[in-house]
């Protein structure tokens, strides 16, 4: 009998560790960003009165003295925004969520860029080079994913990044109302070097139904005048 | 199509009021209703692209001086969710454009509002049902 009773309660811990085993909330998805919260309110991106810039005064210097978009920002020669400004868009552009066990795989349609955050528990490895995505790892609290996100790729667009930049995110569904449900997404921006401390910015993603990605390819217009024979007289995108 | 007509239910433009959360530089227009200018003229050229699809127009003036403008527009991949196909327009086409100025250069303009050859009117803030 007592034999019988350890196997019982070996077997329901299994069960019960095997219950915690998968994710709480199923993030997948096509998600559209909206400046709608789940209130019905027009959101904002970031804190009153928290322009974009940096806040110290060594920062503001440097930001000022050696930032000129026309050289730093690496979107103009159509590359990604990269973290944080990859997520904290409005524009029209989706996000493909893509979650599996071990990760969660992120599609931007405004760069076509690819994002992963790993959930496997892994480090960073030595020497990885810096990315515009970063490098990301998550974990579950409750029905939330929080995220961390290291290596950024310091420039880009808009605003200036230092090597140590970290992004901590909290994601997770939320009722939107008529809007059905609604993505939430938190993010503690927080780089020493340009900011006298941390601050939070929030984006709402929402789906539609039949919404599928697109294909963006931002150099694609430099073609098209090639193709037109236009080279000539090429606008550029400034 | 669905989609489109969904999507039309939403208002969503590149805003450039506070931190600019569109991409690229619509940075250079101005996005003031009051400064929107009108023009009527004939397509020359039509780029429907990522990652701003332009117009070029051939204005008229009365004094029979043809000054070509261009008329930038978002993306094609964003254009086509609200109704845009490459055939929405071709050179030839008559079409009167309400767009918001370029700070700096006088013939150039963001597209807010046209009407196509055939009469039809699209606008870029609409919500459509």
């Amino acid at each position: 009998m007592k034999r019988l009773i350890a196997l019982l309660v070996v077997f329901t811990s299994i069960q019960a560790q095997a219950a915690n085993n998968p994710a709480p909330v199923d993030l997948t998805g096509v998600w559209m960003p909206t400046a709608i919260g789940p209130t019905g309110e027009r959101t904002q991106v970031f804190p009153e009165n928290l322009p974009f810039l940096p806040e110290t005064e060594a920062g503001r210097a440097a930001y000022e003295a050696n930032y000129n978009p026309v050289v730093d920002d690496a979107s103009r020669s159509c590359l990604p925004y990269g973290m944080p400004r990859q997520m904290l868009v409005r524009a029209q552009y989706p996000t493909e969520i893509i979650q599996t066990d071990d990760r969660i795989t992120m599609i931007v349609e405004l760069h076509n860029d690819v994002r992963r955050i790993y959930l496997d528990g892994r480090q960073k490895p030595d020497g990885l080079l810096p990315s515009f995505m970063g490098f990301s790892t998550g974990h579950w609290e409750k029905d939330e994913l929080v995220i961390e996100t290291t290596g950024i790729r310091p420039g880009g667009y808009p605003e200036p990044k230092s090597t140590d930049l970290k992004v901590t995110e909290r994601i997770r569904l939320v009722d939107g109302g008529d809007a059905g449900t609604m993505l939430e997404l938190k993010m503690v921006i927080d780089d020493p070097v340009y900011y006298a401390a941390p601050f939070t910015a929030i984006n709402y993603f929402r789906q539609y139904d039949g919404l599928e990605m697109g294909e963006y390819f931002c150099s694609e217009d430099l073609w098209r005048q090639n193709l037109d024979g236009r080279t000539g007289d090429y606008i550029p995108w400034r | 199509m669905k989609t489109c007509q969904l999507l039309g239910l939403i208002i969503l433009f590149l805003s450039t009021t506070g931190p600019a959360l569109g991409h690229h530089s619509t940075a250079n227009f101005n996005f003031d209703d009051s400064a929107r200018q009108t023009i009527q003229g004939v397509v020359t050229y039509w780029s429907f692209t990522n990652p701003h699809s332009f117009i070029e127009v051939d204005v008229t003036g009365e004094d029979g001086s043809v000054v070509s403008h261009t008329i930038f527009l978002t993306s094609r991949v964003a254009l086509q969710r609200y109704g845009w196909r490459p055939s929405s327009l071709k050179a030839g086409d008559k079409v009167e454009i309400e767009g918001s100025p370029d700070y700096e250069k006088p013939n150039e303009m963001y597209l807010q509002r046209i009407v196509f050859a055939d009469g039809k009117v699209w606008r870029r803030d609409e919500i459509a049902l």
